[in-house]
Parts: structure tokens; sequence; C-alpha cells
């Protein structure tokens, strides 16, 4: 087991220092930093835009958009979830509203957003609109998908209402919408850093992101991309963290993993 | 008495009433003998307000129901102690009892599953479910006690402490138990009436009173054993497939 581990991490090792080393060597061979920056110059760059006061103030901008995001839809799909799986006139409405939601590109979305709301708010409902048909079609999924045996189960002995949500409908729920919140998440900090290029507010990953394409400073440009990556990776963990303890909370441990 | 006069109902092209009657009587143990597959857990399904019949009316029965399916319907992510909580909270919640009077412990030891209490269900044997299943409807303070095949699965050691526990449960609560099952001296150990039903679409084809005293019923007592092949003799005659 522990042999494995480090096996693992040497694996990993090697395969970072083998994908930098292509960056390096194909960096080398273009020889100009507008087409593609070294991966020395980008960390270089990176390393100083993190000793930079600003820097904070225009991540947790976005980090907060996201997550501003993230709950509405959460919140919204769980409530138009639970209301459609229950009511097939709910569910004809939002059905069609929702595909369409799905097949328009993001962007049409943003450049209508412009005209309806304040910069700070247009990333947000740029989030909230891409992950919401994705949490909300994990809840319906998943509530069609209760076993209706143990419904009637809980019928006859009547159970009360809440304890039959609690109890059936969310643990049967969970895998469905676990893995739709990963995949909303991963989408929305993209959409959210996508809506922030061409709504440029004042704190955000985005607004440095078409400041730097601007000015032709494509290390910047790099640089800040490599910090939506980490930051999505380290939020990805916490997710995670968070998700294994709601299995654990209402499924049985390990289960979890059994589902997907 | 609950009486079920005339009910038909269909799946589609499979006919599993047709014009079926019964009068079940209230506060004693009936049994419903006959083959498997044939309609005895529509019935159940029926009484306990989970299916409606076609045709036909059911009455003399409340939703006042505890019900012991054909099936565990055990929640796979609950252990057995929270299966059997899940159906409790409830009254709990209601009376604000306190946990402990819920009467868990004593039923789980009557299904002998106290060192099992923390066990998911898919760690028991189907045995072992079928006991936790019991259990549950053994705690359920209702006043109508169904059961579809109840004891399959289980040893026979275990079987009889259990036919025990349910006739003394019977006697000191006077439910009205009706009881589904294919195995003859289960019905007879356990009833104090017996319909025989026979093939499907079935129809009630003889009924009998037990009146041979609970201590009586064994393989020595002559009444019993003639009561016994009476049955089979009836049974046979159906071409019920009887093992």
């Amino acid at each position: 087991m522990k042999n494995s581990l480090i096996k693992n991490i040497w694996r990993n090792l090697f395969a970072g220092i083998l994908l930098t080393g292509i960056w390096h060597f194909t960096a080398m061979a273009v020889n100009r930093d507008l087409y593609l920056p070294s991966p020395l110059k980008t960390f270089k760059e990176m390393a100083i835009l993190v000793t930079q006061p600003s820097f904070w103030i225009i991540s947790l901008g976005t980090v907060m958009k996201v997550i501003m995001g993230l709950l509405l839809s959460i919140i919204t799909g769980f409530i138009f979830g639970f209301a459609s799986a229950f009511n097939k006139t709910v569910h004809a409405v939002l059905h069609p509203v929702v595909v369409i939601v799905k097949s328009t590109p993001v962007v049409s979305f943003i450049l209508i957003a412009v005209f309806l709301f304040t910069t700070n708010l247009i990333p947000v409902f740029i989030g909230f609109l891409m992950s919401f048909p994705i949490l909300w079609t994990s809840v319906v999924d998943g509530i069609r998908q209760v076993d209706n045996k143990l419904l009637e189960m809980a019928r006859v002995f009547k159970v009360n209402r809440w304890l039959v949500i609690k109890k059936i409908y969310i643990p049967s729920m969970i895998p469905f919408v676990s893995s739709a919140l990963k995949i909303a998440f991963g989408l929305t900090w993209k959409v959210t850093v996508a809506a922030e290029v061409l709504s440029n507010p004042e704190f955000g990953i985005g607004t440095r992101l078409i400041n730097a394409k601007i000015y032709l400073d494509t290390t910047i440009l790099y640089a800040w991309t490599g910090f939506v990556i980490i930051m999505s990776l380290i939020f990805e963990w916490i997710l995670n963290l968070g998700i294994r303890a709601l299995g654990k909370r209402y499924m049985r441990n390990g289960r979890l993993n059994d589902l997907h | 008495m609950i009486y079920i006069s005339s009910i038909s109902k269909s799946y589609g092209e499979k006919v599993v009433f047709k014009d079926f009657s019964v009068n079940i009587p209230r506060g004693k143990i009936s049994c419903l003998l006959g083959p498997s597959g044939c309609g005895k857990t529509t019935l159940l399904d029926i009484l306990a307000g989970l299916a409606d019949c076609d045709s036909g009316t059911v009455s003399g029965i409340n939703d006042d129901i505890a019900y012991v399916f054909q099936e565990d319907r055990l929640l796979p992510w609950a252990t057995v102690r929270e299966n059997l909580e899940f159906i409790v909270h409830n009254t709990r919640i209601l009376s604000k009892a306190p946990r402990e009077n819920t009467g868990i412990d004593s039923f789980l030891k009557t299904v002998q599953l106290t060192e099992f209490e923390n066990y998911f269900p898919d760690q028991l044997s189907g045995g072992m479910r079928q006991r936790v299943a019991l259990a549950r409807a053994f705690i359920h303070p209702a006043t109508t006690l169904l059961m579809d095949e109840p004891f399959k699965g289980l040893d026979y050691k275990l079987k009889l402490k259990l036919f025990e526990f349910l006739k003394d449960m019977w006697e000191r609560t006077e439910k009205t138990i009706l009881l589904v099952t294919h195995d003859v001296d289960e019905a007879l150990i356990l009833s104090n009436s017996i319909h025989l039903l026979s093939d499907c679409p079935p129809i009630v084809k003889k009924q009998w009173d037990v009146t041979i005293s609970y201590k009586n019923r064994n393989i020595k007592n002559e009444n019993y054993l003639k009561l016994r092949s009476q049955i089979i003799a009836n049974i046979s005659d159906e071409g019920f497939n009887y093992n």
C-alpha cells in the first residue's frame, strides 16, 4: 500500500517534469514570449503576482462570484428539481427552458447579460445559469430513481414526510447530485472567468486576463491562467471533502464510491 | 370482519383476481394458503392501500397496518437499528417518549439480532434481513398485521421461536393477523382459520377453522395430523405444486 503510494508520487512527478520539459523546449524553439512564454518566466510572474496585495483581492472577487453562482444554482436546482419531480406541469414548463439554456452558447448569454446586469452580477448570473440545468437534471433524475418499494414501506408504516425525505430521498439522490456538483463546479469556475473577461468587473481574474491580452503581455495571461487552475483544483478538493462528509452523514460509509 | 367482496384485478392481459371473495375475522390469525405467484401479494397490497382493485369492494379495514413484505424492503444505507428507528421515530417525536422506551432492544432480542444492530443490510444474510423486517412489523403498533411469506429462508429452530412469539403477541394484543404462505405446517401451527386458494385466478377452494389448542398443534396430535392430511389432499386435488 505504502509502496504503491510512493510509486504513484514518482509517476506523477515524472509526468509533471516531462510535460514542463516539453513546454520549456517548445517555448525555446518558438522563442517569443508573445506566443508562448517559458515555464520559468510564467512561474516567476506568478511569484511576483502572489506578493501583491491586489492579487488576493482580485482572486477573492472571482472566488466569491463562483461560490455565489454555484450556491444560487444549488438552492434553485433543489427547489425546482423537487417541484418538477413531483409536479408534471412544473416539469413541462422547466424542461424546455433547461434544454434551451443547455444548448445556447455561453457567450450569447454573457452578451445579453451585459445589457441587463451590473458588472459584478454578470459573472454570478452566468455561473448560475450554466450550472442550474446540471443540478436540476440531477435532482429530477435522483428523485425518479428512488426505490418505490421503500416509499411504499414508509407509507404503510406512516413515516412522516420529512423523515422520508431525509432517509429515503436524499440518500438515493446523493450519487446523482454529487457527480452533478463536481461537473457544475468545474463549469461554473470556467464560465465565471469567461464572463469576467467580457464584463470587466473591478476585482476579477477575467478582467486581468483581458487586460493582459490588450497589453500583449502573454506571460501575465499565462500566470493568471495558472492561478485559475490551481484555485480550481483547491476548490475541487474542498468540494470532494464536503461531498464525502455528506455521503458519510446520509449514506453508508464508502458506499458513495461503489455507486460511481 | 374484513370483507373482501368479488374483487377483480388485472395487470394488462394477466388476470390476477376474478370475482374473488373472502372474509377475514378481526382479532384472529387467518391464513391464505396457496401456490406462489397467485395474487396473494396483490391481495395484501390492496388491503394495505398500495394497490387498487379494478372492481369489487374491500371493507372493514382501516389504515392502521403493519406489513411484512415479501422482500425485506430495508433502507440499504441504514443500520439494523436505524431501520427500526426509521418507523418508530414518528411515534417518538409525537409522544416525546425517551429513546429507550421505543422497545427496539427487546424486539432485536426477539429476532436474535442484538449483536448485529450496527450492521448494514448488505452485511446480513437473507434470513437475517427477513428478521429485521419482522421486527419492524412487530414494533409498529398497528391493529392489523399483514405478513407475506414471512418465515421464508429461516432455519427451523428460529422459525419455531418466532411462531411462539407471534402467538404470544396475538394473545396479548388480539391483533388481526393475515398470513400468506404456501407452507401447510406454518398455517396449521399459527392460524385460527385457513383459507385454501385454488390456482390462478384464485378462489377460496375450502376453508377450515382450526380449533386445536396451540399447545397440541404438533405431529403427535391426531387431530392435527387429520387436518393436515385433509388440507394436503385438497391441495393435490387442485394440482397445487406443494413441495
